[in-house]
């Protein structure tokens, strides 16, 4: 075989090798030849190098005195809407060391003179400046100390004179100039923690270095903080700068305008602390509908970011992480709480477009509905209502009758109770005999969405992922299906979990940011936007240098003819069913209310604590702004007062106020009524302008 | 053409070079020392082993165990695979730009650098294996210009997507790798010396070359986005200071104050030739050349022994592949080649590349064993 291979000739045919042995010999020849000449090529160099100029490399290693230092760059400065300076730089200073720099001879004396100056132990500086030698980057400048005084500056800079490695450096601090009212959007920065730097530091962060902890400071950390530049320098013995032999300059942070209107910020500040009760907490926000522009978000109790840039007490730091309210939480955006009725209005939503009920078709509520236990027959459950009557969609959604909307959720109940207290005896006396005689058919074969299809649509609105807003931490909500709770609780899905689901309670949970994108979307004809806080991003020259949103999630697949529905249910809500409390003569607005049960024991009477929500949006005839209220512990129709406080303000302030169109005359019930809606009388957006007139 | 026949079993393990396998070994034993060293905390008494060391150790193991078990498989296998491992290979250059890719992420350039370096280098092998297929299925064609251009075609997109990455250096080894193999196959040198000449008129290269600093600057920052004139300029003084300062002898393993003193950066990778150069001197040097010359003539004495065409393509450019990355890597520490990140088989820190190494000396292996098969 071999010998074919080096049999010399033309090749025959394909299988034949091509070259003769004397050929093959020669290119390896070649090849070894090559290979010699490129290691002889290294080895000369390193003669020269190691050999013929060793002692001039000998003395420059000996006194190694260069050195890359990172220079940060100014941190960019967000404005308002307005451009009103919001974030700014301020002068700040703080004594660092360079662990290399310190001889292990003198880390004992660098640490007993500095400490009795900086008010610390003689140990604390020495472990810093030992850790520090030990660790990745001993170069890397330890911060001593920071907010230094500045006359105490001058007192330190003649005493370290003699102290090797350590500097009084001037590192800017972020100030917030209107402190409180901003906390939750603006965040605040902080020093780099040693973790973060080991991540952080091919990003050339330095341990020095502050970085965005929370909100927008975090979230748009990158454009704010610019490219460091670099100087390369050469030092002395003592780590003292000589001389720069070469630069690289750093490019600025970009600026950040927010889509926040200041005005309205702290308006809603003020409203939501007026009506907040007995609450813990509190949370309020408005969005543009067609942006995804937030104009204001509130979350209550606040604390001062600038407590991060200055020497602050243990004990307040103390007293703010353990508050029960926990102010340093973004309510709005990063806690979740079950809906309650809020919920309908996407319950209700996705029974239209599902076709599970016509909008005119009239359910009859008693006031309460008996679910059979799945497993044991005999064990009945009872859901109580607070209202009753015969309901059509937007009464139901209106009057937030719960007996209309367990059937849409769940279907037909084993048996329609009878809620005592809400029906007069005569009433009641009909409703028994009626029952007796087993009249009650009708929509005894009722079916409703069920959780596959209470969970798509829940789902569909956006209630069990991140809205994407540019804002860190935020909470994603959960949304429960039959799969999970097996996988929970060992349990199939019951029709009481739908009935709880289609309502807001039980296990789903949401955050009132991703509720008011709900509402925005049906406002809006069936957008789904991603919020942001911030509008636009600015070059260092002040330029607008890319302009943020809006972005469209998604469209919902529902017919514009059920958003306009589900949007007269709100406005008649407002007018004459439970947000009654928002309705203000000047503007028409539609809202809908939500009293969620929530925790595990009754705190009065028999009665679970609940959460008051109120969703909204205005002007309901062309729909500009939506609205979320959440109150920690409260009622919705008090929320309600609350959410019409706010959307007033919103349209004082920007203006929209019409006088030649102010809002219907409330009444006292909604009376006998069917909806009739038009398809033609919906613009393209699905927002239906004709419908004031239909419903009178 | 050759096919693989399963039946008859015609290797023999008589055939192994234990030399190949010994050299590799050693080169690896003398990278787990410097990687000691350039890992060796400053505050250490005594020996601390770190992670990366034990990793390079237990991975050559692992090399070990791959190289038999390569050695034992057919080579002619890689035949039949060829298209498969060439598409894999781009994929996997390809995948590369869609690790990371998160906006806020600051990790980013940090992880997808260490992924692409990993990318290429397997890569490498599996754009080698290609080549010689493509090759010795063409060999006697090897000299007409379409065959010859649709093989550096074949070259030219791994490079290409290895250029964007940004990594000039790496697809520049493409090319090397691809010349190499080509004139083994039966290239003309008039083809290449046509070749060159088209590449000198294409390109700018008189610019780059002929006119002022700045102008120069401009080019390259072009070419190589990724360029960080300030810090490679620092990293380069300083190793060639650390090189120099090595003089003979060395100032002995963990003495090095260049290299222990942290004056020396990412010196497990690309500048770990220079705490050899400083803590081990010409001496130490001298050492590394002669394995690595060693280890290349076997190679080259492998291409001899090779039975057949696919055989011998693929020993001749792994062997390139080592002979080209070696120099390139030890060149950049001493100013010989300008910087482009390129770690030193055997001895720098990385895992997978490693492994690559050993997979690729295991192929040849494979060749050998096979040598009295036709």
């Amino acid at each position: 075989m071999i010998g074919r291979l080096r049999r010399s000739g033309k090749p025959v045919n394909i299988k034949a090798p091509p070259k003769g042995k004397g050929t093959l010999e020669i290119k390896v020849l070649v090849f070894a030849a090559g290979i010699v000449v490129l290691f002889a090529a290294l080895s000369i160099q390193l003669i020269r190098l190691q050999i013929l100029r060793h002692d001039e490399f000998e003395l420059r290693a000996a006194t190694n005195r260069l050195r890359l230092i990172d220079v940060p760059a100014e941190r960019g400065l967000i404005f308002s809407r307005d451009g009103t300076l919001l974030a700014e730089n301020v002068p700040g200073f703080a004594v660092t060391v360079v662990p290399a720099d310190v001889p292990e001879e003198s880390v004992r004396t660098v640490a007993e003179t500095l400490a009795p100056a900086l008010g610390v132990q003689i140990f604390e500086i020495e472990t810093q400046i030992l850790e520090g030698q030990r660790s990745i980057d001993p170069f890397q400048p330890v911060v001593l100390q920071r907010h230094l005084d500045p006359d105490f500056v001058f007192e330190l800079e003649t005493l370290q004179v003699d102290l090797p490695g350590v500097r009084v450096e001037s590192i800017p601090e972020r100030h917030y100039p209107l402190g409180s009212l901003l906390s939750h959007i603006l965040g605040h920065v902080g020093p780099i923690t040693e973790e973060e730097f080991e991540q952080l530091r091919a990003d050339r962060y330095r341990l020095a270095d502050s970085i965005g902890q929370t909100g927008v400071e975090a979230s748009y950390e990158t454009l704010l903080r610019g490219v460091p530049g670099r100087e390369q320098v050469e030092v002395n013995a003592s780590g003292r700068v000589l001389r720069a032999l070469d630069s690289e300059p750093p490019t600025p942070g970009q600026s950040l305008v927010l889509t926040l209107d200041l005005e309205l910020q702290q308006q809603v500040e003020e409203i939501l602390a007026d009506g907040m009760g007995g609450s813990l907490f509190a949370a309020a926000a408005v969005v543009d509908i067609h942006t995804g522009e937030i104009l204001a978000m509130v979350s209550l109790p606040t604390y001062d970011n600038n407590i991060f840039s200055e020497e602050i007490a243990e004990e307040d730091l103390q007293a703010i992480f353990e508050d029960e309210a926990r102010p340093l939480v973004n309510h709005a955006v990063a806690d979740q709480f079950p809906p309650g009725s809020i919920q309908k209005v996407v319950t209700g939503a996705a029974a239209l477009e599902e076709g599970v009920i016509d909008a005119r078709q009239r359910i009859r509520s008693l006031g309460a509905i008996e679910v059979q236990n799945a497993l044991d027959p005999r064990i009945t459950y009872i859901f109580r209502d607070t209202t009753a009557g015969d309901f059509d969609f937007v009464t139901a959604l209106a009057e937030s009758s719960n007996v209309y909307f367990w059937y849409l959720a769940g279907g037909s109940p084993f048996r329609r109770a009878i809620a005592e207290e809400l029906l007069t005896p005569e009433q009641q006396a009909e409703q028994k005999a009626l029952l007796e005689a087993g009249v009650i058919s009708g929509e005894q074969d009722f079916e409703g969405l069920g959780i596959d299809r209470l969970a798509f649509w829940a789902r569909a609105f956006g209630q069990d992922e991140a809205t994407g807003i540019d804002l860190g931490g935020e909470a994603t909500g959960f949304i429960p299906d039959a799969q999970w709770k097996i996988d929970t609780f060992g349990e199939g899905w019951g029709q009481g979990d739908s009935y709880n689901f289609g309502i807001g309670q039980g296990f789903i949970a949401v955050t009132p940011l991703q509720m008011l994108m709900v509402t925005a979307a049906i406002a809006n004809g069936g957008s789904l936007l991603e919020p942001h806080v911030v509008r636009s991003v600015l070059d260092s020259e002040g330029n607008v240098a890319r302009t943020i949103g809006p972005t469209v999630r998604r469209r919902l697949e529902i017919d514009p003819t059920n958003l306009a529905l589900v949007r007269e249910g709100m406005a008649q809500s407002a007018l004459a069913g439970t947000s009654g409390n928002a309705y203000f003569t000047e503007m028409q607005i539609a809202g809908k209310t939500g009293t969620a049960e929530y925790g595990a024991e009754p705190t009065f009477r028999d009665l679970l604590p609940t959460h008051g929500w109120f969703i909204g949006f205005a002007p309901y005839t062309d729909p500009r702004v939506a609205v979320v209220v959440f109150h920690e512990l409260g009622a919705g129709f008090l929320t309600a007062e609350t959410g019409g406080r706010i959307l007033k303000a919103w349209a004082e302030l920007s203006g929209s106020i019409d006088p030649a169109n102010p809002a219907p005359p409330q009444r006292a019930t909604l009376g006998e009524r069917f909806v009739d809606i038009d398809p033609s009388a919906l613009d393209e957006n699905g927002t239906d302008n004709g419908s004031s007139e239909t419903t009178e | 053409m050759t096919t693989f026949r399963p039946t008859i079993r015609s290797y023999s393990w008589r055939h192994f070079d234990p030399v190949i396998l010994v050299v590799a070994l050693v080169l690896t034993g003398y990278g787990a020392l410097l990687i000691y060293s350039a890992t060796l905390p400053r505050s250490a008494t005594g020996v601390v082993i770190s992670e990366p060391v034990i990793r390079h150790i237990a991975v050559a193991g692992a090399g070990v165990v791959a190289m038999l078990f390569a050695a034992r498989t057919n080579y002619r296998l890689l035949d039949t695979f060829s298209w498969f491992a060439y598409g894999f290979g781009i994929i996997l250059l390809i995948a590369v730009f869609f690790l990371g890719s998160d906006r806020f992420s600051a990790n980013r350039w940090f992880d997808l650098g260490f992924v692409t370096v990993q990318a290429s280098e397997m890569a490498k092998v599996l754009t080698i294996v290609a080549l010689a297929k493509f090759m010795s299925d063409r060999r006697d064609q090897m000299h007409t210009s379409k065959i010859f251009l649709q093989s550096l075609g074949l070259a030219a997109l791994p490079a290409a997507l290895v250029f964007i990455e940004p990594d000039l250096g790496g697809a520049i080894m493409f090319f090397v790798i691809w010349a190499v193999m080509a004139a083994f196959a039966g290239a003309r040198l008039r083809a290449f010396a046509i070749l060159a000449t088209a590449v000198l008129a294409l390109v700018p290269f008189g610019l780059i070359t002929g006119v002022s600093e700045y102008q120069r600057d401009r080019v390259r920052i072009f070419i190589d986005p990724s360029r960080d004139e300030l810090g490679t300029g620092f990293n380069v003084l300083q190793a060639e200071t650390s090189v120099g300062a090595g003089g003979l002898f060395g100032k002995g393993l963990t003495e090095g104050t260049q290299t222990q003193l942290d004056f020396l950066q990412t010196q497990q990778t690309d500048f770990i030739f220079s705490v050899l150069g400083e803590e081990l001197g010409f001496v130490g040097a001298m050492v590394l050349f002669a394995l690595f010359l060693l280890l290349l003539f076997r190679l080259l004495r492998a291409i001899l022994k090779a039975p057949d065409t696919l055989g011998q393509l693929i020993v001749a450019g792994i062997a390139t592949m080592v002979t080209v990355q070696t120099f390139v890597a030890v060149g950049v520490n001493i100013r010989l080649v300008p910087v482009t990140g390129v770690p030193l088989p055997f001895i720098s820190v990385g895992n997978s590349a490693l492994l690559v190494l050993f997979v690729a000396l295991g192929i040849v292996q494979s060749v050998l064993l096979r040598q009295d098969e036709r």
